[in-house]
């Protein structure tokens, strides 16, 4: 492959999923400035190893299989202790109003204290759509593991969303 | 299906139940109500983790193969120097096009952008660099792109790095960790500043001490009370530019 048709391929992932690759690094994460810097070495790190992608539909899995590498590698160690989640991400401009961004806003708390073990398979499914057998295989996982742990997610949030409960501490 | 069966599975892949979510629907009642639920909550949960990325992203993961080609370029002789010279050259012409809409108005000034620059994501880089230094190898690595390198005991002060928009392009954004505590250091490779040796109010109480260097200007960033001149000599001294760099 030459270098023009490397260069389009590699402009084609990062349009494709790096808004979704950050979005996803922002909750593993919590903090926006390292999330920008995991996606960045990510690409870099797909950048170098392009040529080992054979198969452009399995772009995305490979793409969170490095991002999540290099998090464990680098970036996990530097992750803040959480104070708010507010401070950190920015909301997608909406129309809503002022209930609504309320309601978010709680949520977006808990799901910010929410545990990693619980926090990461479900930003795997909502933000990036994977299924239940692709997580799974993702995070090296039962898929009744998986199953278990976005059931367990969605429980707990919904839960302190009702009871307006404070976050449990991790 | 029941509905205890029914809320199960609505609560572990929503996305793939619509047929069970529509048959419920159907049949009125509290599956019905179950499903609406789940769909509302679904809608919010969406919403809450849909967070914004940043708007120079796609252009800095542009500049990705440009950054790469820097560092495997590194050291292999004239050639590969002025191809990477070539590149660099496009990466600017890039970054500049690109980032006029990530940096404020061009007619604002230094004393607009650094305002914005601070705004933008002054606190939460500051924030993020409590954690710990980043790791020197890769501090360096960044500057090497703007030919320039820091001296190891400045380096030792470095907490985070990372690539951000000037007023002329690209160039570097350090956190330090200084006497006075941690001080924002915006390194501007193609800004030169009329008056060397200026300070700037920004928001949150905070100023910036703004100086030439040999190659470029330096904004400091620190709250009233740091020593930010003292501290620009020192770092001023502890910059060490690379002689090969031909832009």
């Amino acid at each position: 492959m030459n270098h023009e048709d490397r260069s389009r391929r590699f402009d084609g992932l990062a349009r494709r999923y790096g808004d979704d690759l950050f979005r996803f690094a922002v909750w593993l994460c919590r903090d926006r400035a390292l999330a920008a810097d995991l996606v960045q070495e990510t690409y870099l790190r797909a950048w170098k190893a392009l040529d080992r992608l054979q198969d452009e539909n399995a772009a995305k899995s490979w793409l969170i299989t490095i991002l999540r590498r290099e998090f464990a590698r680098t970036f996990e160690r530097k992750v803040p202790p959480i104070d708010d989640i507010d401070d950190v991400v920015v909301a997608e401009p909406n129309e809503d109003g002022p209930d609504d961004r309320t309601e978010r806003d709680r949520l977006r708390d808990e799901i910010g204290r929410l545990d990693a073990m619980y926090r990461e398979p479900l930003a795997l499914q909502v933000l990036l759509g994977l299924s239940i057998a692709e997580i799974a295989e993702e995070l090296e996982l039962s898929e009744s593991a998986v199953m278990t742990r976005v059931f367990r997610a969605r429980e707990q949030l919904k839960k302190r969303l009702s009871n307006a409960l404070p976050g449990e501490p991790e | 299906m029941n509905l205890d069966e029914l809320q199960r599975r609505l609560m572990t892949d929503p996305a793939r139940e619509r047929e069970a979510a529509a048959a419920a629907r159907a049949s009125g009642g509290e599956a019905a109500r179950a499903v609406e639920e789940s769909d509302a909550f679904e809608r919010l949960l969406g919403e809450a983790m849909n967070v914004a990325p940043p708007d120079d992203l796609q252009h800095q993961l542009r500049q990705v193969p440009f950054r790469a080609g820097r560092r495997e370029r590194r050291g292999p002789g004239a050639a590969g120097w002025l191809a990477m010279a070539a590149s660099l050259t496009l990466a600017v012409a890039v970054t500049l096009f690109l980032l006029r809409d990530a940096a404020p108005p061009a007619d604002g000034g230094l004393a607009a952008h650094l305002a914005w620059h601070w705004d933008h994501d002054g606190p939460t880089v500051l924030a993020a660099a409590r954690t710990g230094p980043t790791p020197p190898a890769r501090v360096q690595e960044l500057l090497a792109d703007f030919g320039v390198a820091l001296a190891p005991e400045l380096l030792a002060d470095v907490r985070l790095s990372k690539i951000c928009p000037t007023p002329d392009g690209a160039g570097a954004h350090l956190v330090l960790s200084a006497p006075d505590g941690p001080v924002t250091l915006y390194y501007m490779p193609h800004t030169v500043v009329p008056a060397s040796g200026e300070s700037y109010p920004l928001a949150d109480d905070m100023r910036a001490w703004v100086f030439n260097v040999e190659r470029g200007s330096v904004a400091l960033v620190g709250d009233q009370g740091s020593d930010l001149p003292a501290l620009g000599q020192r770092i001023a001294a502890q910059l060490v530019f690379q002689d090969d760099r031909s832009l």
